[in-house]
This record gives structure tokens, sequence and C-alpha cells, in this order.
């Protein structure tokens, strides 16, 4: 078995809430195999996170090492989590949110897990924007753009307009856009407004400061639970190395 | 009193506790879980001279309480925050009761938030009314995520919440503090929702809702309720200790409030002892926003604005005259302890 491989499935994973993977998050805390089984220790910021979260993650590592061939068993294990038993036993016997809290939830996490690909894609938005407004695209070239204007070469990206090349700014910007757009059903053939809305609207010159501020809002918000879930974490060391050690700060 | 441009500013600490969150109160492993996820945000915001050891963290005294808030953490008067969990707690984490050892003792020092659980159901209404008899109740905390008997929460937009908050009109409450940080519930896809804030809000426009943490993890959603609804407005604890070791998410989390909710509807919290007052504060005082957030959104936050934002917003809420207040407070113990030390 090649860890390798299953270290980049497991980096695909991503804690929804953050649009951020699992992996570089430092949550996923072991990674074991024994013949064709395969054992993922997750350990979250804190013992109170979402029980619901905590489950899409679960059960993404679940979905996303199922179909490694060779592995016939994932078992995925929370550790110290106000619901670690429920989870655990539950994700790895490939049960449903609701099976696993019947009388708390009411429907399952599409919805949810929905709402917060809508917010990853809004980050993922702004991040582009950014990158082409640095690069000196000015507003009316981005509100007239294609998405075919959009070329990519290794690591760089460029913007193509009328009379000009904006660029270059990282590949992995443009990617992870298009990436969300694809999950989200928004149109990507060449054709199609370079930005659009969640709603698949495109956004014009002249709402594109008020669409501007509150993406930044969304973003914001996002990378403030970010910087908290990380520092938690880190405090979080100080119960599993033992009482006494120094805190990584 | 905190000097913000050569100016004595009133500072009202707006989210507080006197928590016991000792071993011998924990009444299951959630208690421990609980105090013990606390010291987590503690240690992971706090500056390193400001880390306290878990054992004085769990439980800490009434001097400290008394230094750390008046003494040296520049508040004048703070507003508790009253937290139960009889479920995780013995005798409760952090109870009106419990709050109204110190209320008592500085009765212009504090302020004192009682609560209600709409799952009491009707027969909870006689013991509201007697707690808002027996103790100087001016505010309410609410905090939707508590555990009661196999529920593991509740909505500001329940029918009985509602009702609750009739009684509230009836009995002269007008502000409430609605925790909404953090959460563990509901399970699906409201655990991230702000929304029956503003159902509430817009039902009973004569309240004035408090959203304690600003809604984090839910800013922007909660940014968009504050903007619509006049009697919403947003609680700096827990944003508030971003201030030293992540000050550019501060800048921005306070770009978005002052654009979004404005300068008049924010009112300063520490969530002592989660974080002591006194670094917060101080650094408040002096914080600028940088430049290029400045104009990304066009709003500054200017000495006026961080005068209403440590005192004045609140004092308003609470129908406090400033000046009146100050005259009070400087003859009580603890005025006087600051006199003392002053002079010498």
């Amino acid at each position: 078995m090649d860890r390798a491989v299953l270290w980049e499935r497991l980096d695909s994973v991503l804690d929804p809430e953050l649009d951020e993977s699992i992996v570089r998050l430092g949550f996923v805390h072991a990674l074991e195999e024994t013949g064709d089984t395969v054992r993922v220790v997750l350990r979250l910021p804190t013992y109170w996170c979402s029980p619901n979260f905590a489950y899409l993650m679960a059960d993404g590592v679940r979905r996303a090492l199922a179909d490694v061939p060779g592995i016939r068993c994932v078992r995925v294990e929370l550790e110290d989590h106000f619901a670690s038993e429920v989870i655990s036993s539950g994700v790895t016997a490939g049960r449903s949110f609701c099976d696993l809290f019947p009388d708390e939830a009411h429907e399952d996490l599409d919805e949810l897990r929905h709402r917060f690909l809508v917010k990853g894609y809004l980050s993922r938005l702004l991040v582009l924007i950014q990158a082409l407004r640095q690069a000196g695209a000015l507003v009316v070239e981005l509100t007239a753009a294609t998405l075919g204007a959009l070329e990519m070469c290794g690591d760089a990206a460029w913007l193509r307009t009328t009379d000009a090349r904006r660029g270059p700014f990282r590949a992995r910007i443009a990617a992870r856009y298009v990436a969300r757009r694809t999950e989200l059903g928004l149109p990507v053939d060449d054709g199609s407004p370079l930005l659009l809305r969640p709603d698949g609207e495109p956004i014009g010159a002249e709402e594109f400061e008020e669409e501007l501020r509150r993406l930044r809002a969304t973003v914001v918000n996002l990378r403030a639970s970010t910087a908290l879930c990380e520092a938690l974490l880190s405090s979080r060391q100080r119960w599993w190395h033992g009482a006494g050690q120094e805190v990584r700060r | 009193m905190i000097t913000i441009d050569g100016q004595e500013v009133f500072v009202i600490d707006g989210h507080i506790h006197f928590w016991d969150g000792s071993p011998e109160n924990w009444r299951n492993q959630w208690g421990e879980a609980w105090i013990k996820c606390f010291y987590d945000y503690h240690l992971a915001l706090s500056p390193k001279e400001a880390v306290w050891p878990f054992e004085k963290f769990a439980k800490y005294s009434e001097e400290d309480a008394i230094r750390d808030l008046f003494i040296e953490g520049h508040v004048d008067m703070g507003i508790f925050n009253s937290t139960y969990l009889r479920e995780f707690f013995k005798n409760g984490f952090n109870t009106h009761e419990q709050n109204y050892v110190l209320a008592q003792k500085y009765p212009d020092r504090f302020i004192l938030c009682g609560s209600f659980d709409p799952r009491w159901g009707e027969a909870g209404f006689d013991v509201f009314r007697r707690m808002v008899e027996q103790y100087p109740i001016r505010g309410l905390k609410l905090y939707t995520a508590e555990w009661y008997n196999g529920s593991r929460g509740w909505k500001l937009s329940d029918p009985m919440a509602y009702r609750y908050l009739e009684l509230c009109r009836e009995l002269g409450i007008k502000n409430i503090h609605v925790h909404k940080g953090p959460t563990v519930y509901p399970l699906s896809k409201d655990a991230f929702d702000v929304h029956d804030v503003d159902y509430a809000a817009t039902d009973f426009p004569d309240l004035n809702f408090i959203v304690e943490h600003v809604g984090l993890p839910r800013l922007d959603d909660f940014c968009w309720i504050a903007k619509q609804e006049k009697n919403v407005y947003a609680g700096l604890a827990v944003a508030s200790a971003f201030i030293a070791t992540r000050p550019r998410y501060f800048a921005e989390i306070m770009a978005n409030l002052l654009y979004w909710v404005g300068e008049d509807k924010i009112l300063f919290g520490s969530d002592y002892a989660i974080w002591t007052p006194k670094w917060i504060v101080e650094a408040f005082a002096r914080f600028e926003l940088p430049e290029d957030i400045k104009q990304e959104y066009g709003v500054d936050l200017t000495p006026q604005a961080k005068r209403k934002i440590l005192g004045e917003n609140a004092a308003r809420l609470y129908g406090i005259d400033i000046e009146a207040q100050k005259a009070k407070l400087a003859k009580d113990p603890i005025g006087q302890q600051l006199a003392a030390r002053q002079a010498a």
C-alpha cells in the first residue's frame, strides 16, 4: 500500500466550514494500515465542535479512502469529542447523520453542505478577484471577461482582455475557483462570464463594489474562524501531551 | 476608565462572568470538558503575560475578579452574562445567584442578567417572576445551546420563547443578550444560523437584542441581520480577544461591523475570565485600522467610535447617566481604592 496515495486522498477532504483540507489543518492525528484495513484518527479543535461538521469530515474520510485499490475496510475514529462513539461507529458502518441522531437531526446534511460550498465559493471568487486586481486588471475588464479568457500554464495563470494580458498570478487560485464552480453546477464553458454570483447571475460593473463588500464579510468570517480553530487546536495539544508540558504557541 | 486621545473614557465591560469550573463542581465529564475548552480559548488568544494556570482559571476568587476588572482592567462597570449549565455543573457554572455575591457587595459596579429557558414551559413562568422579584435583574442572557432533559438546545423563535419575551415586556426587562457563538446545536443546518434572532427582533421591536460574539462563526449572516433590524446590537466578546495575537483579523472584523452595523450598535466585552480586560482595553484604546482596510471599507475606528463602543452604547441601553454614575462610583469601596492608588 502506497501511503502517499492515502495521504493524498485525505488531503482532498475539507473542513466544510473552513474550506480547507483537514490534513493542512492538522486534524488527522493518525493513519494506520493493516492488511486491507485502514484506520484514521481525527482530532478536532474542540470537544464541542458541531457534530454535523464532525460527521461530514469523518464521512468524507471514509468516502475518500473507500475506493483506494486494496482497501476493503475504512475505520474512522473521532477522538475526544462529546459524540465520539456515535460518530465513529456510525461512520465506519456507513450510516447517515439522521440515523445517528434520530431525535435531534431532522434533515440530512445536504443543505448544510451546500450552504458551506457556497461560502467557500464566495471566498475563492474573492481571492481570484483580488489576485487579478493586483495583477492590474480593471473592474470593467473583470466584469466583461469570460471564463475562456483565463489561461493557465504550469503554476501560472493570466487573464486575456481585449488589448492586454493580466498576470501572472497563481494558477491554483483559478483552478480552485473553477473546481468549486463545477461542484456547484454553475456554468464552466468558455463563453460563460468570469464573475458569477452563486445564483448564476453575472456581476456587473455597477454592482461590483457592493458585491465585493459582501464577499469580504463572508471571507473575514471564514478566516477568523480558521485562525481560531488553529489556535484552539494548538492549545488543545496540552491535554493530549500531558499537563505541565509547554504549550506550543 | 481609559485615556483615549487625552480624554477619559468610561468603560462598561458588556460580557463578564464569575464562575466555578472547579473539579468539585463538575457533575460529569461534560463539566470537565467545558472548562477545559474555555481554557483552550484562554490559551489560544491571551498574550503570554496574561496566561493563568488552569487551577486558577477553573475557580478564581472575588478579589481576583475585582482586581482584574476594576483595579487593573480599566473597567468601570460590568454586565454579568449568567450561564447556568446545570447539567454539567452541580451548582451551575455561573448562575445569577453566584454573580449576585459580587453584585450585592458592589451594586453600582455590576449589571446582573438572569435568564429563561422555554423548555421550562409554563411551569417556569413563576420561577422567572420570582427571579426578577428577588434579584436586581436588569437584563437577560440567553444561551440557546444549553442542554436540558435530553434536549441540546432551543431557538429564540420557538413559541414558548415568545411567551417569555412577552413576560420580559411586562416586567420591564428590555435588554436581551443572546449567545450566538460557537455552538453544538441544533444539529442540522440551523446550527449555523442567527435568523431566530431576526424573527424575535422583528416581533419585539421594543426589546434590544445584543448578539454576543457577533455571531462568530456567522459574522456575515449576523451583519446582514443587524443592518436591517435597528434593535439588534453587536457584542464584541471573543472578537475583541483577537486584538493582541491576531490584530489583522480584529481590524477586518471591526471594519465589517462598522460598515454593516455602525458605531452606535457595537458593545465592548472581554468575556472575563476567559480573558482579562486589561490588555484588551489598552490595545483597543491604541488600536488603529490599517490604512488599506480603511480605504477598502470606507470606515474608521475614531476616538469617538471607541468611546461609544467602550461605554456609551451600553450606558444608553441600560439608562445609565455616565457623569452621575462616575460620581457614584468614585465613592464606593473600589472607587476609593483606585483614588488611594492614584494618590500613592
